[in-house]
């Protein structure tokens, strides 16, 4: 699934951020659901890329590294 | 969906693309040649509406390369369509998108001599790991380089030309997605083709060199003396094609997924080979990619085929039949599509639908082992008729549910640790084996070594995640850290459990000293589950300085631990202070949160405090003090809270002085200065009849 974002800047792009589908008869079943009346739509977005955009934070890595002085700053 | 609101610049997103089958399955690369895929179907458009169309189709194209001569795309094809990995199955899927004909290579009569059975002979032992074998032999061929073409589309698809007949075998495998092996026909002992399980510790060089040592698990194509190949996996040094070979037999099979799976993995031998294997092949067309190797060798290298083949298929392929209600498509997908274009789709797909009582009964072809249910169908349709012309609904109606129980719990615990200081941290989930150990998990959860070959623990706990950062932070020479992180760690299967033990957990970890930390922790507890009764007991425990660690309880429950982290975990992590940590179980946490809270009427009238310097043997902790003040029974006392301890002169070696407030207040009235001395006398009594303890003048 990619999402496409339209920034204040006028700018705009598309982003992959995850996949998105509708739920297995299998997976409804296993939990307990009768697929023949129930249907699920599912998707799943990482956040990171959007966390990038928003703070202007040029590398993934910054989210994880946890340097003090990077997550004072939120 | 597009109440879906990202948070980023003023206005929210547009239009949503569906990518890929909605399938959550393994995706690989494959390259399609254009020029090589115009063998079957005409391509009536540009590469790129080519691509958006088989994206839009599931088969998502991530990159289009194009050569002097030549365009190439990158499709990322999901495990569930092994067809796909080959040109014609790719071809199929665009005849069925755009209306073209498909049109597979005609292989026409070849000219034999001879019969094969006299040649070569064929005993399966394990014809459940081998559903199929087919042997063709041809004679007299003459092994040397490729034209030019045949190098060409190979490199184009990122395979490098060996010879001929080697090349031959690899273009089929690329066209028909089926593996296919040439064997040195006179370097097979008594002509022989045995398919059997390898004997314990025998041992064959595969054609890449390598040693494999094999065992009873693997499956390997003997001759009459030695394995020559390993099924499904990579051919033997001795029985390969070279330039000096004449005669060559040709195998095309089917082999176990499971087993050439394990079996690649165990001998860390990967190939294109066991990579369609795992995947699923056409059990039929393993005949049509044989007889087109045929035809190719005896094109490009000369030779006499021997007529017939060798066929060992126990059991022949019966096709399924599958069937949809055309109003379940419309249901599943939210789409109107009618009944004879679901059929029409279908029919495009070769799937040989017919009408039955309203229903589209589909006859699956044995390429297309994927389809066995009905919903597969149904994808079928949504494929061909396109993700992107799916409408969009621009309302959809939510049940939006409170955020309660855990989640809530855990808002709260964030609130409370950054409250008191502590930034959080995100950590990646796996640790390696030596410090799983070093906080007691000697038998540590892992992940596929071939998929992560190092770090490849997943944590135990969280303090060796937060310990790492405090490296990252004092190698970036910043000051003092209070870090907290809350995640799932995970533990090995539970006794008569199949499944890894997983729980969240809290951890802290510090600069600050430890009764700080202390101080912290309790008051996030506190915050937390309120009516929680937290009790901190000395105790050891893993990672933690023995001297200096305790265990956590929370209303007797054990949760936790808090100390300051031992000698050989800080130099493990080299770090020039030990940090204080803490752990705790957030599960446990979170019960103890649930309870509802109730407005508690504000007192009216003032509280008297006291305070008292005892001097007690240095072994008396503040828990056991406070045990004994709780004792004394007096409802009108509402705290005891602690205040200092000392030790030194005038104190005697071996006792300290703590001193505590006691609080007492009347519901009823102001409390008069003598009442309070009765009640503060009453806890003297006890203090020194049980602990001995002495009041500090």
């Amino acid at each position: 699934m990619d999402l496409l974002f339209h920034y204040d800047d006028g700018q705009s792009e598309w982003i992959e951020l995850g996949g998105c589908g509708m739920v297995d008869p299998n997976v409804l079943t296993a939990v307990g659901y009768d697929s023949e009346k129930y249907t699920g739509y599912a998707f799943g977005l990482g956040i990171e890329r959007m966390v990038m955009r928003k703070y202007e934070i040029p590398d993934i890595r910054l989210l994880y590294e946890n340097d003090v002085r990077f997550l004072h700053q939120f | 969906m597009s109440i879906f609101r990202p948070g980023i610049g003023s206005r929210q997103l547009l239009r949503l693309r569906y990518c890929g089958t909605g399938r959550k399955c393994y995706k690989s690369v494959m390259k399609i040649s254009l020029n090589w895929l115009t063998d079957y179907v005409e391509l009536s458009m540009s590469a790129k509406e080519l691509a958006e169309r088989l994206t839009c189709a599931g088969l998502n194209c991530e990159q289009i390369i194009e050569t002097d001569s030549d365009v190439v795309l990158d499709l990322e094809v999901t495990s569930n369509r092994p067809d796909c990995n080959g040109h014609l199955g790719v071809a199929r899927e665009v005849a069925a998108i755009t209306g073209a004909r498909f049109t597979p290579p005609g292989i026409g009569e070849l000219a034999t001599s001879g019969k094969v059975e006299n040649l070569a002979r064929v005993d399966v032992l394990e014809p459940e790991l081998c559903p199929r074998y087919t042997a063709r032999v041809i004679r007299n061929v003459k092994v040397g380089p490729s034209p030019r073409w045949m190098v060409e589309r190979l490199e184009a698809v990122g395979l490098r030309s060996i010879n001929n007949v080697v090349d031959a075998t690899n273009y089929v495998l690329m066209e028909y997605s089926q593996p296919l092996h040439s064997f040195d026909y006179d370097k097979l002992s008594e002509h022989r083709i045995v398919v059997r399980r390898a004997e314990e510790g025998e041992v064959m060089v595969s054609i890449d060199g390598t040693t494999c040592h094999l065992d009873e698990q693997m499956l390997v194509i003997a001759d009459a003396q030695k394995a020559v190949a390993i099924a499904g996996v990579m051919g033997g040094l001795s029985t390969e094609v070279t330039e000096s070979t004449t005669n060559v037999l040709i195998e095309s099979a089917v082999f176990d997924a499971m087993v050439t799976r394990r079996t690649s993995r165990k001998l860390q031998l990967m190939s294109e080979s066991n990579f369609r294997f795992e995947r699923g092949v056409d059990p039929v067309g393993v005949n049509a990619a044989s007889l087109r190797a045929c035809g190719l060798i005896l094109d490009l290298a000369g030779g006499e085929l021997a007529g017939g083949v060798i066929d060992v298929w126990a059991k022949p392929f019966e096709p399924v039949e599958v069937s949809l209600r055309p109003e379940r498509t419309n249901l599943l997908l939210g789409v109107d599509i009618p009944a004879g274009k679901q059929e029409a789709i279908l029919r495009g797909l070769e799937l040989s639908p017919r009408i039955e009582d309203g229903r589209i009964v589909c006859t699956i072809p044995p390429h297309r082992p994927d389809l066995s249910r009905e919903v597969d169908l149904v994808e079928e349709v949504a494929r061909m008729e396109g993700y992107d012309n799916i409408p969009v609904q621009d309302r959809v109606t939510h049940a939006l549910r409170d955020a309660g129980g855990v989640q809530r719990t855990r808002r709260r615990t964030c609130d409370a640790l950054r409250a008191v200081g502590f930034d959080e941290a995100i950590t990646p989930g796996f640790i390696d084996d030596a410090e799983a150990a070093m906080f007691g998990c000697r038998e540590a959860v892992h992940v596929d070594p071939l998929v992560r070959r190092s770090n490849n623990a997943l944590r135990a706990t969280l303090l060796a995640s937060l310990l790492r950062v405090c490296k990252t932070n004092q190698d970036a020479g910043n000051g003092p850290v209070n870090l907290f992180e809350l995640a799932s760690v995970f533990r090995p299967p539970a006794e008569g459990q199949t499944l890894p033990s997983e729980h969240w957990e809290m951890a802290m970890v510090t600069s600050r000293n430890l009764r700080e930390l202390r101080g912290a922790m309790e008051a996030v507890v506190a915050y937390v589950a309120p009516d929680g009764r937290l009790e901190v007991r000395p105790a050891e425990a893993d990672g933690l300085c023995p001297t200096a660690s305790a265990e956590v309880l929370l209303d007797g429950e054990a949760i936790g631990h808090i100390g300051i982290v031992a000698e050989n975990v800080r130099d493990h992590y080299a770090l020039e202070h030990a940090p204080a940590a803490a752990t705790v179980r957030f599960d446990a946490l979170d019960r103890h949160a649930g309870a509802k809270r109730a407005y508690r009427p504000v007192p009216r009238f003032p509280a008297v405090r006291r305070d008292l310097s005892l001097i007690v043997d240095d072994e008396v902790t503040w828990s056991r003090l406070i045990e004994v003040i709780a004792a004394v029974d007096q409802p009108m006392r509402v705290g005891v809270d602690y205040v200092t301890t000392y030790r030194g002169k005038p104190i005697a070696e071996g006792r300290k002085s703590i001193t505590v407030t006691l609080t007492y207040r009347w519901d009823q009235g102001t409390l008069r200065s003598e009442q309070v001395d009765e009640q503060v006398d009453a806890v003297l009594s006890a203090t020194a009849e049980k602990l001995g303890a002495e009041v500090r003048k």
